[in-house]
């Protein structure tokens, strides 16, 4: 009597379904754009608060030290952790050709010598260094910056002891050498205020000691090896140096160390912790609200058993509403949440905060795993009932 | 009864169900045959059994014995999922409780039977006094209006078989007159019709009457 054409497709019934009940649709897209929109927050969060710790931990200063192996210790400790033996530079070289887990080597000479400026002299312990050096496939923002050449940085205790103040411009001669004050440091309260800092070329000519230094300082970067290895940083260190070379041993220091470890576990486990229970939330709420959704529905499954729809073909309708709401809430809730978080950091973290910026990776693993959390949850309830005679639904809305 | 071979064979069909332990008789013994064409009444009260009937006759409750052959096949040792396939294409149910699809307008209702375009739902609504209406949605409508939708419906695809359970129980005598009709001329343009009904003379417009209380009335005595 009349043409026949295909039956309607599943996007059309989803899309008209999510028209009418609109306000469980929405519900839907809330629960998946709250728990993806913290969960992206905190991982970009996460992200800059790392970098910040990290700048702060950084300024700390070193927390190892490799020192020549013939540094009796305790004598080095005794001194105020100083020795005159010495070590050949290019160890440092080797450190980065290996890809020692170190960042931020500062090798260093040191000697007390005396120190003049004007008609004053004392004591002082006059250390070479260079700029930190990173290594190549970690860089980041130097920790110590090069002294020019012919200039120098004194101390807080030496300059009062050389009579040099803060705001006027000296001159001091180390070794027949005259260097123009670049500064006075503040005091720290360490052997530093007793120290004057020049260049490390400028220091192993004047002491004399070409190529050599008196130890390097550097800060580990050991955590992904003991998260892989089950081993301890002390243990790593101790095996890559072993493996470059005998002339040196090293010295870690523990509590400094072990507080940025800690500092960075304590911030990762929190962020992991609150994303598992995250995760279930989400899980446990989309089946919830699906469930819900499927028992309103009931009459509606039956009916479409009724004009012939299969068991999958009903599934499909629910499938499709699942992957529609919870994309449109995943893309949603990724996008504020970063968005928030980067805005959040660079008011916070006045330094590091500017280099925030939207975590692809993140967004793409957060929005897949809300996806398919959401269309799994999604589909068991859908599953169930249009496992159902279709006699036992007919006229039972809940 | 029509010499023409039978679209629905009925043999020996019996359905019970356990209810707080007690076994529950709903009908025992039920056979018939259907032709192409035919219009059958099921008599009976109401929880006589005459819903159960009609929903084991499409495929849709598995009864408790006897069997149920359709177009030739056992309906029953059929796959769900070819039985889903039979009623798309060969059945139309008219239920009692007018079940339409709230999210749907009424076109798209009718459409949502396989394989009916936008212009033949609408021919149907048109033809059901419904013309007017292809574009509201079943809230808007009157219980009689959402009947003719759903008769609309189940006939749209044009299946050889209607069932229809107790489809003019709440209409007035002008929306069942108009069910009526229709139901009769497909059968006679060459649709079969199983119909429940507690009108108390079917024969009237029936070519078959199933008195499924009388049935359970002659087990009784035979006990």
């Amino acid at each position: 009597m009349f043409g026949i054409t295909e039956s309607m497709n599943p996007f059309y019934l989803a899309l008209r379904e999510l028209r009418y009940r609109w306000k469980s649709g929405l519900v839907f897209v809330l629960v998946v754009a709250s728990v993806t929109g913290v969960l992206a927050y905190f991982s970009v969060n996460d992200a800059s608060f790392q970098k910040e710790i990290g700048r702060n931990v950084r300024d700390i200063g070193s927390n190892v030290v490799i020192l020549p192996a013939g540094v009796d210790q305790y004598a080095y400790h005794l001194e105020g952790g100083y020795s005159e033996i010495t070590m050949a530079a290019n160890l440092v070289s080797q450190l980065i050709e290996h890809r020692a887990s170190l960042n931020h080597l500062i090798p260093m000479l040191e000697r007390r010598v005396m120190c003049t400026a004007g008609d004053r002299q004392s004591i002082g312990r006059v250390v070479g260094l260079s700029a930190s050096i990173a290594m190549p496939d970690r860089p980041k923002a130097p920790m110590q910056r090069s002294i020019p050449v012919g200039e120098l940085q004194l101390g807080s205790e030496l300059a009062r002891e050389l009579g040099v103040d803060r705001d006027v411009k000296a001159e001091v001669t180390i070794a027949k050498q005259v260097f123009k004050v670049q500064r006075v440091n503040r005091a720290s309260g360490t052997w530093q205020d007793s120290a004057a800092f020049i260049d490390l070329k400028s220091a192993q000519k004047i002491f004399e000691l070409p190529k050599q230094i008196s130890r390097i300082e550097a800060i580990e970067c050991t955590s992904e090896q003991c998260e892989a290895s089950g081993l301890q940083s002390s243990v790593i260190l101790n095996n890559e140096i072993e493996k470059i070379t005998d002339e040196a041993s090293f010295l870690r220091k523990e509590e400094m160390a072990e507080a940025r470890l800690n500092v960075r576990s304590v911030s990762r486990e929190n962020f992991l912790m609150l994303q598992n229970v995250l995760w279930v939330f989400l899980g446990f709420t989309v089946l919830g609200l699906a469930m819900l959704n499927s028992l309103r529905r009931k009459s509606e499954i039956g009916v479409l058993q009724a004009v012939g729809y299969g068991r999958w073909r009903v599934a499909s309708l629910f499938l499709v509403r699942s992957m529609l709401l919870s994309v449109t809430g995943a893309v949603v809730g990724v996008t504020v949440g970063m968005l928030a978080s980067i805005e959040q950091a660079s008011r916070l973290f006045v330094i590091t905060g500017q280099k925030s910026s939207l975590d692809w990776n993140a967004a793409m693993t957060i929005g897949g795993v809300a996806f398919l959390l959401a269309v799994l949850g999604g589909c068991v309830p859908a599953l169930l009932a249009a496992g159902e005679n279709p006699a036992d639904l007919i006229g039972r809305d809940s | 009864m029509s010499n023409a071979s039978p679209l629905l064979l009925v043999s020996d069909l019996g359905h019970r169900f356990s209810n707080r332990g007690q076994e529950v008789r709903v009908f025992e013994k039920c056979s018939f045959e259907m032709a192409p064409t035919q219009f059958v009444a099921v008599q009976g009260a109401s929880g006589s059994g005459k819903t159960t009937l009609l929903l084991a006759c499409g495929g849709m409750l598995a009864p408790s014995h006897g069997e149920i052959r359709f177009q030739g096949s056992n309906l029953f040792s059929l796959p769900s999922s070819r039985r889903a396939k039979m009623r798309a294409v060969s059945i139309g149910y008219l239920f009692q409780t007018l079940e339409l699809v709230p999210y749907l307008d009424l076109t798209s209702n009718v459409k949502i039977a396989t394989g009916v375009s936008d212009s033949v739902a609408n021919q149907w609504l048109g033809r059901l006094g419904l013309g007017d209406r292809c574009r509201s949605y079943p809230r808007e409508l009157s219980h009689g209006q959402r009947q003719r939708v759903a008769l609309a419906r189940a006939i749209a695809h044009q299946p050889a078989l209607v069932i229809a359970d107790e489809p003019t129980g709440n209409l007035d005598n002008r929306n069942s007159d108009l069910v009526f009709s229709v139901l009769r001329e497909y059968a006679q343009d060459g649709g079969a019709v199983l119909m429940a009904t507690h009108e108390t003379s079917p024969a009237t417009f029936a070519d078959l009457v199933i008195d499924i209380e009388n049935l359970d009335l002659m087990k009784a005595k035979a006990r």
